[in-house]
């Protein structure tokens, strides 16, 4: 009857034991799940906005691309590098500065003749970086991002009428 | 009396040992299961990613065709060197452009994992006139509208880089009033 008895403790333990290995298991695997989600979430939204912020610059560009009415800026705006659309058509008069500071894409609306005023600035998307550079009657922009830690750029080219 | 003893023995008897180990063994395989399953979509999510980098270069590689005015100028606009990767062929130039795992320039003595396929084509239309044979017509050039056919895809380095696998095809047309 003892005998009995130890072994039926020792099978209880040994049962213990076990559910409270897959307890751990499971917090363990739920803490890995939520990390790795989190990671995929996060990656997934920085290149989510980086894709915005190019195609919303493609957009402005080809919106208004005329001969004259797009200017680069080189550290026009709080030392970053900038672009001047002059709007034409309903908008003729106004004026949109676009650039990146402070880890976002920003963009200000002024009307000709006045200076653009980063404190009426509006947040267009948040960005890890974004460089803009004019060469050769084309716009490049490199929106920076990363992904799993590791740096990664995305580019876009917009040509412009010169002439 | 005896029964309800009886019964109250087997109520708790509970589970063995080797009942637990069994039914932790399915949870474990259906842990694996979902495991795999998350493993997956991160690796289609990748792709996608891939994909999506590799679209925005076949329109960015358009771009290039359209303000450059020569085929070396368009891996110039692209990634700020010149191609040197290009061959005239009797109606146009086909351009190669090759990159690493991240879609950025590969390093000298690194092997290239994707390419970039530019294929600038002059347009022909049929003049009307037949050929002898009376079956077809024969053709002439429409000077400056061009046909652009750009493709990305994975590199066969085995053998000689060409594509193994399309991520994604882009047409477009454009016209050069110099026809270069």
């Amino acid at each position: 009857m003892k005998g009995i008895r130890i072994n039926k403790s020792i099978e209880v333990f040994f049962v213990i034991l076990i559910i409270i290995g897959l307890c751990i298991s499971a917090v363990v695997l739920m803490d890995a799940g939520k990390k790795a989600y989190e990671r995929i979430m996060e990656n997934n939204s920085q290149l989510e906005n980086s894709r915005i912020a190019l195609s919303y610059l493609g957009m402005r560009l080809r919106q208004n691309n005329s001969v004259g009415s797009i200017t680069y800026l080189p550290s026009g705006i709080e030392n970053s590098d900038a672009v001047k659309l002059e709007h034409s058509g309903d908008f003729e008069g106004m004026i949109t500065y676009i650039y990146f500071s402070k880890g976002e894409l920003k963009e200000i609306y002024t009307w000709a003749g006045s200076e653009p005023d980063p404190e009426f600035s509006e947040a267009v998307v948040s960005l890890s970086g974004l460089d803009i550079e004019f060469e050769d009657g084309f716009y490049k922009f490199t929106a920076h991002y990363t992904e799993d830690g590791k740096p990664r750029t995305m580019e876009q080219i917009i040509g412009v009428v010169t002439n | 009396m005896k029964s309800f003893v009886k019964s109250g023995k087997n109520s708790n008897k509970g589970f063995t040992l080797v009942e637990v180990i069994i039914s932790i063994g399915f949870l474990c395989v259906a842990c694996g299961i979902i495991i795999q399953l998350f493993i997956a979509s991160g690796e289609v999510r990748s792709k996608a990613a891939l994909r999506e980098i590799a679209s925005l270069k076949a329109a960015n590689a358009i771009e290039a065709c359209k303000i450059s005015d020569s085929p070396a100028n368009v891996g110039k606009a692209i990634f700020n060197q010149e191609s040197t990767n290009y061959e005239k062929t009797e109606t146009g130039y086909i351009i190669n452009e090759y990159f690493n795992e991240d879609w950025g320039v590969p390093q000298q003595g690194t092997t290239p994992v994707y390419v970039l396929k530019v294929e600038i084509e002059e347009i022909k239309r049929n003049d009307g006139i037949k050929d002898s044979f009376g079956d077809s017509y024969s053709q002439t050039f429409i000077s400056g509208l061009f046909e652009i056919n750009v493709t990305t895809g994975y590199v066969d380095t085995g053998h000689d880089n060409s594509i193994l696998a399309e991520f994604s095809t882009l047409k477009h047309f454009i016209y050069k009033e110099n026809g270069e």
